[in-house]
């Protein structure tokens, strides 16, 4: 459907309906995306609603021919996240306060998880740009390779190959 | 192979999104499962690290602010553009009454319509004489959101209630619950009950008798205390759905024979409002029986043995959808039955013990918000189905 083609009200209605559909299952996934992005859990969470806000101001851009709804959702994100390093000016990709870990009743458990988060948080740092945020949309986004493709402007076979490749520099580092 | 390898490995991380396990995934390409296996566990790795739960109560602030958005949106945009398509001057008398129809527009609707559930909680009655209540302890409320089960925060529970009271059209409200729009079949019930041990001192879920002494209530050999309802919904964008969740306590309440225990495993129907009918109307009972109890059953799923002495943890009449007893002024009610074609059986009881089944009435046409009458006389019931 493209506004351009339709009667552009009953076009911006459906889209409304749609985004209100997306909400529940994707504020999660943004959240969760943000939250890695840029290690604060709570700066994510109001960053998510933000990203819906914009997306329903927004909604005569959007074009459903150019990217699905939600890959357009997380393409917002990805912005978003980007003018909060610029006005925080400080780039974090993990979380690296202890309080943020859920479930760390037992301080022995936060120690432990702490040294975890540290070793995934270097192997991490060892993924070039694009292939931490293959990964991201992929492990915590929930996007298939083409719509990661679509909001990365690359092909699915080298999203496949990015992710590939990330795999294996945190293969034996990370472990479940 | 490398793009064999890439393939593969993207579809089993599709799969694991999805809820898949690893060792599926290795099962299904065992050709490449040594070198998958390393890779998908540094996944599942990297997810258990940066795992983390987003906040209920901001995500519930976050809908909110979202739906305020929209709802506001939808009220301005169709002003804005009549506004737009005036292309002659207009007066100030004309913007003075468009200005108090919109502020008047505005005043008298809310200002944002969430989805949300109006769950209540309704029952059919029991055929034995001698209990005189059935009470459940509801601790929490669940639906299934993408094979999740999430709670709804909003319910305060623990909550009592006694189903006995919840029979005949008569329902207790649980809650109204904003949640996610789009298509649902499962809500689950967190009960008080213990699943075996001694009888506790003070029971959440226990029936009561006649004679005023109770006895506690169990979860089946290998249930839990989550109790599934199930029945499809849709909760609408921009709005309510009203759903009943109908426990059908008499097949719910089962006495164990070796224990002497009763343990509850209802089958509960979610039943949608507004797509549900009825049947009701009086009896004239000709008989000798001091109880009557009329059963609905689907079209065609009456068979014999439906009225046969039910063994170990079964009950009489096991496939009725629903059942209404004869009130002290001779009528009765079906209520919360869907759109469709039901038979009627009609069964005698003396102070709860079964007596016979007198007869039937077949075809009685049900439609969505409808209560459909159907008169009964014992002297005229058909003699099968």
């Amino acid at each position: 459907m493209n506004l351009n083609n339709r009667n552009s009200k009953s076009a911006i209605k459906e889209y409304e309906n749609r985004l209100a559909g997306l909400y529940e299952e994707y504020y999660d996934r943004i959240a969760h995306y943000v939250y890695v992005r840029i290690g604060d859990r709570m700066e994510a969470e109001d960053i998510t609603s933000e990203v819906f806000l914009k997306a329903l101001k927004s909604l005569k851009s959007y074009r459903e021919q150019g990217i699905p709804m939600q890959g357009w959702l997380f393409r917002i994100a990805h912005n978003m996240t980007i003018d909060h390093f610029r006005k925080t000016d400080k780039r974090r990709t993990v979380p690296i306060s202890s309080e943020l870990l859920p479930g760390n009743d037992d301080p022995a458990d936060t120690v432990a998880m702490n040294i975890e988060l540290e070793r995934v948080t270097q192997a991490m740092k060892q993924l070039t740009a694009d292939q931490r945020e293959v990964i991201n949309l992929r492990f915590f986004g929930g996007l298939k390779s083409r719509e990661v493709g679509e909001i990365l402007g690359k092909s699915d076979g080298a999203v496949r190959e990015m992710q590939r490749a990330a795999m294996e520099k945190l293969r034996g580092i990370v472990r479940a | 192979m490398m793009d064999d390898l890439d393939q593969i490995l993207d579809e089993c991380i599709d799969r694991i999104n999805r809820g898949d396990s690893l060792a599926d995934c290795l099962a299904d390409y065992p050709a490449y499962a040594e070198r998958l296996e390393p890779l998908l566990q540094s996944m599942r790795g990297v997810q258990q690290v940066y795992g983390s739960k987003t906040s209920v109560d901001t995500k519930r602030k976050a809908r909110q602010k979202f739906y305020e958005a929209l709802e506001k949106r939808r009220q301005i945009m169709p002003n804005i553009a009549f506004f737009k398509s005036l292309s002659r001057p207009v007066t100030w008398a004309t913007v003075a009454i468009l200005v108090l129809a919109i502020i008047g527009t505005v005043v008298a609707r809310p200002l944002f319509n969430p989805p949300t559930l109006v769950l209540y909680l309704a029952d059919a009655p029991v055929d034995a004489a001698n209990v005189t209540g059935v009470y459940i302890k509801i601790n929490e409320i669940q639906y299934n959101l993408n094979d999740n089960w999430e709670t709804f925060e909003d319910f305060e529970g623990p909550q009592t209630y006694n189903l006995l009271e919840l029979s005949g059209g008569q329902s207790a409200l649980l809650g109204e619950f904003e949640m996610s729009a789009g298509q649902y079949t499962q809500i689950r019930f967190i009960l008080d009950i213990p699943e075996q041990g001694p009888n506790p001192t003070s029971p959440g879920c226990y029936i009561e008798f006649a004679d005023e002494t109770t006895a506690p209530l169990f979860v089946p050999s290998g249930g839990s205390s989550g109790y599934k309802a199930v029945g499809a919904f849709e909760v609408p964008v921009n709005g309510t759905v009203e759903v009943t969740a109908d426990f059908d306590v008499r097949k719910a309440v089962v006495e164990t024979g070796q224990s002497e225990r009763y343990i509850l495993k209802p089958t509960i129907r979610l039943i949608v409002n507004n797509q549900a009918g009825g049947i009701s109307g009086s009896i004239t009972n000709s008989t000798d029986y001091t109880d009557i109890v009329v059963y609905a059953y689907e079209n065609g799923t009456w068979s014999d043995t439906e009225d046969d002495e039910p063994s170990g943890q079964e009950t009489r009449f096991p496939l009725a959808i629903t059942s209404g007893k004869m009130s002290a002024e001779g009528n009765y009610t079906l209520p919360l039955l869907a759109e469709g074609t039901y038979d009627l059986v009609v069964a005698g009881f003396n102070g709860g013990d079964f007596g016979e089944v007198l007869g039937f009435v077949s075809g009685v046409e049900v439609r969505s918000e409808q209560s459909t009458t159907q008169h009964i006389d014992t002297t005229t019931l058909e003699t099968s189905l």
